[in-house]
């Protein structure tokens, strides 16, 4: 039966219902399905390490610690001073190596090259490698991330 | 036993089947070489299933076993290193003819209509393949392993909006973890071949409601080119090829195994001379000699803007190529030569 | 032709049983030393482990193995190119698929 101003019949109409229900149905399964496939990860706000590890540590020399997952590499500038870079490469996310003798930072998947502050010089690497912030208190280095 | 044969037709109708390899045709031609390729893939997955389902005997998808139960394998397990070894190598060889299977159907310009879902599904194959590939290079989680698939892993980052969503999905979190190993290992042992196979399904199907195609020459005079049935003139031929290729798998998976890298150390700089497996190298080498900016964009998502239209011009290279034995058509098969040698190239280049 | 041919099959099939028997007595052999040969996996697996046969008789079993196998590929593709001859005349003489009520046998001309 068709009325006459309808734009479909009756069939049209509750095909499209009941596969249009069935649809919106199964979609709404789909959420919670999805999101069980991310397990929960936070990246850590800060991480201490015993400064005592680290004090011996000669310039231009670096030590490794575990930035949460990811690999983080502490080293002595010629003053003194210590900063702490997270040493995975800004390209594709290979961990880089610090060769103090060029003292640059260099990752050997696709040959990208940083220098001593992390600045990307050479290769495909986009950006600088990251900073984290490094400070003392009492006994224990504490590694926050910057800003 | 002729009872038996009886039997079991009346219950499963047997017979439609050896009428079915009766009629089907296979034509007799100068190309009629690449028509082995097909059944030849066949053979390698089936020596996968077999060999892959042994690995998983003594395999642990753990982040603190992986190495070790590989190693076991290896070492403990009698001839566990020479199945690994064909486990690899036959790998290797299907991906190998594969490529070779899409390059001749592509350069006789078989997928022209009716065939080009056909293609389409064969195109899907090809990515189903490498997909194993990828997912079974992290599985020995030893150095070079996690490197390639940190690697393997991250590109999709570069798409815009949903690429760190796919990158996550891909790794099971922000980073390469223990997480991403049992990923992998159910992805390569479970999904992938539920969909292999039902993609294969697909694809064999069209095959046989098709017909084998013809080189454009041979369509084109119009006569009937001599062919063979397939049952049991041509499978006979392939028995000949499986038998070669067999022989030719054992040989090289006794004289060349591939060894056990140290444990992956997540924390542990990337090892000098990296490299994915060879169907990965031409991309491998792209990425190394992109720059980080081309014109202000992101190098990366140039790459993957690249090899996405690549993948789907390939995809739909049927509908693009629709007048194949026109002026058109060859255009499309000197771009194709072009591509081709790029691509050769690249692999060499990256291997130096 | 016929008389060399009816000397030469047999003569390869007997070889090639041969050739197998040893090489799976060869294998069965191997199974005690192997197991007294055996290292615990923790220890090696701290450094790149390279594939290696684990007794001396497992690796002349292997090779022994390679070789049956390519003797069996050659007699195999021998019979095969046989069967394959025979199956084509029977194709191309027209009496493919008479036993199964499928094509005539084309009229004499």
């Amino acid at each position: 039966m068709k009325l006459r101003d309808s734009l479909f019949t009756r069939r049209v109409f509750l095909n499209g219902l009941l596969g249009g229900g069935l649809a919106a149905f199964a979609a709404t399964f789909i959420g919670p399905l999805v999101r069980f496939v991310f397990p929960p990860y936070r990246e850590p706000d800060e991480v201490k390490l015993a400064s005592a590890d680290y004090r011996d540590l000669p310039p231009n020399e670096v030590k490794g610690f575990a930035w949460g997952n990811k690999p983080g590499l502490i080293k002595r500038a010629a003053d003194g001073s210590l900063a702490a870079f997270v040493a995975v490469c800004t390209h594709l996310d290979c961990n880089v190596s610090y060769l103090p003798a060029d003292r640059k930072f260099y990752c050997a998947c696709h040959k990208g090259w940083y220098d001593e502050n992390g600045t990307n010089i050479a290769g495909p690497p986009p950006s600088p490698l990251r900073r984290l912030a490094v400070s003392l208190d009492g006994e224990s280095l504490v590694i926050k991330k910057q800003g | 036993m002729k009872k038996l044969r009886t039997w079991l037709n009346d219950r499963l109708g047997l017979e439609a089947l050896s009428r079915f390899g009766m009629a089907k045709e296979v034509p007799q031609h100068s190309h009629t070489i690449w028509y082995y390729t097909g059944s030849s893939i066949l053979f390698f997955l089936g020596i996968q299933i077999v060999t892959g389902v042994m690995l998983a005997l003594y395999f642990n998808p753990t982040i603190k076993d992986a190495n070790a139960s590989v190693a076991r394998i290896m070492t403990e397990i009698p001839l566990g290193w020479i199945i690994r070894s064909i486990h690899s190598w036959s790998a290797t060889f299907m991906i190998a003819v594969v490529l070779i299977h899409l390059l001749s159907i592509a350069f006789t310009k078989a997928y022209r209509a009716p065939r080009e879902a056909t293609w389409m599904s064969g195109v899907l194959l090809l990515c189903v393949s490498l997909a194993f590939g990828f997912t079974g290079y992290l599985l020995p989680w030893d150095d070079l392993s996690l490197a390639a698939t940190k690697v393997g892993t991250d590109i999709p980052k570069a798409i815009p909006v949903v690429g760190t969503w796919v990158t996550s999905l891909l790794r099971g979190g922000e980073d390469v973890t223990g997480d991403t190993i049992s990923r992998f290992f159910i992805v390569h042992v479970c999904v992938l071949p539920l969909v292999i196979f039902a993609i294969l399904g697909i694809h064999l199907f069209l095959v046989q409601r098709h017909g084998m195609s013809l080189p454009l020459k041979a369509e084109a005079r119009g006569e009937k080119t001599p062919s063979l049935p397939f049952w049991p003139n041509f499978t006979l031929r392939e028995t000949g090829v499986w038998l070669v290729l067999l022989g030719i798998l054992l040989t090289v998976a006794v004289l060349l195994a591939p060894s056990l890298g140290p444990a992956a150390n997540l924390m542990a700089p990337a090892p000098a001379g990296i490299k994915p497996e060879w169907y990965f190298l031409f991309m491998f080498q792209t990425l190394k000699l992109f720059p980080a900016r081309i014109l202000g964009i992101n190098g990366e998502l140039v790459a993957v803007a690249v090899m996405a239209a690549g993948f789907f011009l390939v995809l739909i290279l049927p509908f693009l190529d629709n007048r194949p034995a026109e002026r058109k058509g060859r255009i499309i098969t000197g771009v194709a030569y072009a591509v081709f040698a790029y691509t050769i190239a690249m692999t060499i280049w990256s291997l130096l | 032709m016929t008389t060399r041919r009816a000397i030469l099959r047999p003569a390869l099939l007997a070889l090639l049983l041969l050739a197998g028997a040893s090489a799976v007595v060869g294998a069965a052999q191997n199974v005690p030393l192997r197991a007294a040969a055996s290292k615990p996996a923790v220890e090696a697996a701290a450094k790149e482990i390279h594939p290696a046969f684990l007794t001396p008789r497992e690796k002349s079993g292997a090779y022994v193995f390679l070789g049956w196998t390519w003797l069996s590929i050659g007699v195999l593709l021998n019979f095969l190119r046989l069967k394959v001859r025979e199956a084509d005349r029977v194709f191309l003489t027209g009496l493919y698929g008479i036993a199964k009520g499928g094509k005539k046998p084309p009229e004499h001309p």
